[in-house]
């Protein structure tokens, strides 16, 4: 039998491999698929618990994550695009106006 | 049930390492589909069958597409990984190793009262995921939120559209 605990550690173990993703790569498309891969393990606790307790809510909070995201992706890659255009690069190392 | 659980759990660990770890960003963004496909499959298993679907359709293929075509606009000839600076990586790893280490014993022995109602079947019936219960729970006690939803995703196309073509905005400026 799967446990919940079982759910929750495989959603643990990929919000922290999208965490690290986050603060290691510097291509700015491949930040934006770890946040997307954390927001996607979230969703899997929430389903986790939905299960566990015998109530739907939690899925209904996977439902308004899922629509966030889609807004996300969308702003987040016109941002991506519009970076690209002044920049000619998708580094955020290259990304240092504001520091200088 | 447990050997399609772990199969599914290892796939999507692996594909989950491989969006981090793969040097092209277009091998991340199919490994990203490979873990999405993998979620769907977990709520399939839970029961949570309209999110499954939900899940296949908007994640891996709507958002997915988009970023594949995003990427395939800008994708730059040569990708410099990890460019330069080892440090960085070394304290990521140390970083995640250290918040799995912290999280994994919370996530695996604190839920001894939920243990006893655990995913049985018992509870099975409840909280099917159908598109039935989960609409009428959407447009029943969740309407508001529902609406607020449709307006979020309206304000994020028309900032889309406006952040993406600023070489039309700056032309539209130059003739005034």
């Amino acid at each position: 039998m799967v446990a919940i605990s079982h759910y929750l550690l495989l959603s643990a173990i990929l919000f922290t491999i999208g965490a690290v993703g986050v603060v290691v790569r510097k291509n700015a498309i491949v930040i934006f698929m770890c946040i997307e891969l954390m927001l996607n393990a979230v969703n899997i606790s929430f389903v986790a618990f939905s299960r566990e307790l015998g109530t739907l809510d939690g899925q209904i909070a996977v439902f308004f994550v899922m629509v966030v995201a889609a807004a996300e992706a969308a702003v987040g890659l016109a941002i991506i695009i519009a970076l690209f255009r002044s920049l000619r690069s998708v580094e955020t190392d290259e990304a240092i106006e504001l520091k200088r | 049930m447990n050997i399609l659980f772990f199969l599914v759990a290892t796939v999507m660990v692996l594909a989950g390492l491989g969006v981090v770890l793969c040097k092209n960003p277009l091998h991340s963004a199919l490994s990203l589909i490979l873990t999405m496909i993998g979620v769907a499959v977990i709520f399939a298993m839970l029961d949570a069958h309209f999110l499954s679907v939900v899940q296949l359709i908007v994640y891996a293929g709507a958002i997915m597409v988009l970023v594949l075509f995003v990427l395939m606009l800008l994708q730059s000839k040569e990708e410099t990984y990890p460019h330069g600076s080892m440090t960085t990586a070394v304290l990521g790893i140390f970083a995640g190793v250290g918040f799995l280490y912290l999280l994994a014993p919370l996530l695996t022995t604190g839920f001894t009262e939920l243990e006893a109602v655990s995913l049985n079947p018992a509870h099975s019936g409840r909280a099917d995921g159908s598109v039935e219960a989960i609409g009428l729970l959407l447009f029943t006690e969740y309407v508001f939120p529902f609406e607020i939803a449709s307006l979020l995703i309206m304000v994020g196309i028309v900032g889309a559209v406006m952040v993406g073509s600023r070489s039309i905005h700056k032309r539209k400026g130059a003739q005034a």
